[in-house]
């Protein structure tokens, strides 16, 4: 009786386990496969390429590949400094949702979500119109305010992109912050406001720490994005192409490996090798942040 | 609470699995049913581009044909056309037809995505003109059948050369004096997008350079020809003294501004690009004229291959099953009178000129009398003339999509005055001849 509800409770989970197979372990299995390869070609190379196997010199390529490894470094060193920047603004704001009456902070919630909304690459499209020297209303708004900034010049690219991702990725955050927030009992507040303890006190001594594994999973969240940057910098390769390089973040190369160089099999173990440092990043992030929780 | 049973509950879980795993197999068996059709019934060839009017040709075949049907899937321009169909040819379900640019048609052969379609369109070759005829073939086997030809030539703004005393410029070498001129008013002569070194490509080719060259059983790659280094003289003069505007064609509004507003006065152009200029201007209409392209000094005339829209064909796959039908709806779509006249237009196609030999009847169309006033009449000579002064000897190499995107890096470098074109050259050449051998092609240079 017992090992037949079982078996009917697991049932349950055939779709989840059918997609789980199809997208995700099949598609990663190919990919794994598909880098142990490698496409020769004879002669004038006109006549279509042979498949060779390599084994892992497609990995080992990869992982001497200075460009690969630099746009990796890149990447991580914009990520320690945007990712807390707006994750600090998500919290401040998610206070802030939080003093505030629940029909208030509603209306508010949805405002601030509403970058989240616009799909990345419309986002950056945006973004590339207002900063333009030429036509955006930025450079007139700094020149009256007697700023000369240009958004496109080679030294603000990352100041740039890190100011487009703070104002994506404001919202999704702070709802997350914010839904944490929620759940802090009530009556902790009541106790620490008759115990005398200042608004400012209490968001410092309880509802922070309260949400610290929204911010860690905020975090988690952000880190692995930000190793997969994309859209953005794809973007401002097109105004400065001599700053954005084709292998300015992994998934460019990986990209341009695949896309532009026909090179299939190099670019698949090299996704293989950025999921494995996203995976051991994660966890070292993880296993970091919750063992101070403990 | 009103819970079905458990064992309703198990049996739709169950059935939702069993159509979730239909819809995935349903995905994978898209060409199971393409035997069948041969046999029996019209032939259905899917055909993938991008050019506006395509659709209303592919209609208009289907119409006319019994025996064919064409299946059109619009897709959104060259790059995405490279990343599906890469993905398509990977998958084993290519569609038959595919539109391309002639830059690429060796870099497909390459990937052995293409069919030999020499002998059912050879035939043809008279209806076409020598320009155009040459980009659909490697070594001479066809692959594809053009449907543009690349006439290419300067517009100016007649209203800034009046005022500043220039006349149009016939060489190079006018290009960089009357850019000095026009410096000293804040003027610039071109724009230079960072992004896109296709002025290079298309200087050196003009220059009787070839980048890459068949040379026996081997590739010659030669970055740093007489051609070439005369092409990157020229370059570096405009770069070196400021004459050339750096705005990217991601700011594309910013580009055309300024051209609308006289801060930039010259591009070398095909017909095809008017289009955006019309549609983005506001001022200077009836100010614009069309020159020659310029020559090198002390040569005839001549004018690059068709490198984006300029050089399109209709490429047939290998994995197509029906590829004679396949390049026969090829030769019908570049060569039948309506349908080369919807493409032609800016209104109903894409303003693009026909690969067609007695082009000469659709260039009154493919230009635009707003854009040119008083000038559109004089300008139909030069887009005419130009047709035959095509560049006919230019090959592109295996590695090109790759190539380029290299010289792409490069070429922002030079732009920004961080490099020399020759830095960039010698750079090229090293590159080139590494990444061909790293693929196991031969290569010589």
């Amino acid at each position: 009786m017992i090992r037949s509800m079982r078996w009917k409770g697991a049932a349950f989970t055939v779709p989840f386990q059918l997609g789980f197979l199809f997208l995700y372990l099949l598609p990663i299995g190919y990919a794994v496969y598909e880098s142990l390869f490698t496409q020769k070609q004879s002669g004038l190379g006109l006549g279509g390429a042979t498949t060779e196997f390599v084994g892992l010199d497609n990995y080992t390529q990869g992982l001497t590949d200075s460009a690969f490894v630099n746009s990796i470094l890149r990447v991580v060193l914009f990520a320690c400094v945007q990712i807390p920047l707006m994750l600090l603004v998500s919290l401040l704001l998610a206070l802030f949702l939080d003093a505030l009456t629940s029909r208030v902070a509603s209306r508010f919630r949805i405002v601030l979500l509403v970058p989240y909304m616009i799909p990345g690459v419309v986002a950056a499209i945006v973004w590339v119109n207002l900063y333009s020297p030429d036509v955006g209303p930025l450079t007139a708004i700094g020149k009256s305010l007697g700023l000369d900034w240009n958004f496109f010049a080679p030294s603000m690219v990352w100041p740039s992109i890190g100011n487009l991702l703070t104002w994506h990725g404001i919202g999704y955050n702070m709802v997350i912050i914010y839904s944490a927030l929620q759940g802090v009992p009530r009556e902790l507040f009541e106790a620490a406001r008759l115990d005398g303890a200042s608004e400012l006190r209490i968001a410092r001594s309880i509802k922070i720490p309260f949400v610290r594994g929204a911010l860690v999973l905020t975090g988690l969240l952000s880190i692995i994005q930000m190793l997969q940057i994309f859209n953005e910098p794809a973007l401002f390769r097109n105004i400065t192409p001599q700053t954005v390089s084709d292998s300015f973040t992994p998934i460019m190369i990986i990209y341009n490996q695949a896309f532009n160089a026909g090179n299939y099999n190099y670019a698949a173990a090299l996704s293989v090798l950025l999921a494995l440092i996203l995976g051991i990043a994660s966890f070292l992030f993880y296993r970091l942040t919750s063992k101070e929780a403990d | 609470m009103n819970f079905t049973s458990p064992r309703r509950r198990f049996a739709s879980a169950a059935v939702a699995g069993l159509a979730l795993t239909g819809l995935l197999s349903a995905c994978g068996g898209s060409d199971s049913g393409d035997d069948a059709a041969s046999k029996s019934g019209p032939v259905t060839l899917p055909f993938w581009g991008w050019a506006n009017g395509q659709e209303a040709v592919v209609k208009a075949f289907n119409a006319s044909h019994k025996d064919v049907r064409l299946q059109y899937t619009k897709v959104t321009d060259q790059l995405t056309m490279q990343k599906q169909l890469t993905n398509a040819v990977k998958a084993g379900n290519a569609p038959c037809l595919v539109q391309n640019t002639a830059e690429y048609v060796t870099s497909w052969v390459s990937q052995g995505a293409l069919a030999d379609i020499t002998s059912y369109v050879e035939g043809e070759k008279d209806k076409f003109n020598s320009g155009a005829w040459a980009s659909a073939q490697v070594q001479g086997k066809f692959y594809g059948v053009p449907t543009s030809s690349a006439p290419q030539f300067t517009i100016y703004r007649t209203d800034i050369f009046e005022k500043y005393g220039l006349k149009p410029p016939a060489t190079w070498d006018d290009v960089i004096a009357a850019g000095k001129v026009l410096k000293k008013h804040n003027i610039k002569i071109t724009n230079y997008a960072g992004e896109d070194p296709s002025t290079l490509e298309v200087l050196a080719m003009q220059a009787g350079a070839h980048w890459y060259a068949i040379d026996g059983n081997a590739w010659k790659v030669d970055f740093q020809d007489e051609g070439t280094l005369k092409a990157a003289k020229v370059i570096q003069e405009i770069i070196d003294n400021d004459l050339n505007a750096k705005l990217s064609f991601a700011d594309y509004a910013a580009v055309q501004r300024s051209y609308d507003s006289g801060a930039t006065a010259t591009r070398q152009i095909s017909t095809w690009q008017m289009a955006g200029m019309v549609q983005n201007f506001t001022k200077s209409f009836g100010d614009w004229a069309l020159a020659p392209w310029p020559a090198y000094q002390g040569e005839a005339a001549k004018t690059p291959a068709g490198t984006n829209l300029t050089g399109s064909v209709t490429l047939v796959t290998k994995q197509c099953k029906d590829q004679q039908q396949a390049a026969r709806a090829a030769l019908w779509m570049s060569t039948n009178q309506d349908a080369v006249k919807t493409m032609a237009s800016p209104e109903t196609g894409n303003g693009v000129m026909p690969a067609l030999k007695d082009s000469g009847s659709y260039v009154g169309e493919s230009i635009s009398r707003k854009l040119l006033g008083k000038n559109y009449e004089p300008a139909q000579k030069v887009v005419t003339d130009s047709l035959g002064t095509v560049t006919t000897d230019w090959t592109f190499g295996p590695n090109w999509t790759a190539m380029f995107t290299e010289l792409q890096a490069g070429w922002a470098k030079v732009v920004n005055k961080q490099e020399k074109v020759t830095d960039l050259l010698a750079h090229m050449q090293e590159w080139t001849v590494k990444d061909l051998k790293s693929r196991g092609i031969s290569v010589k240079g």
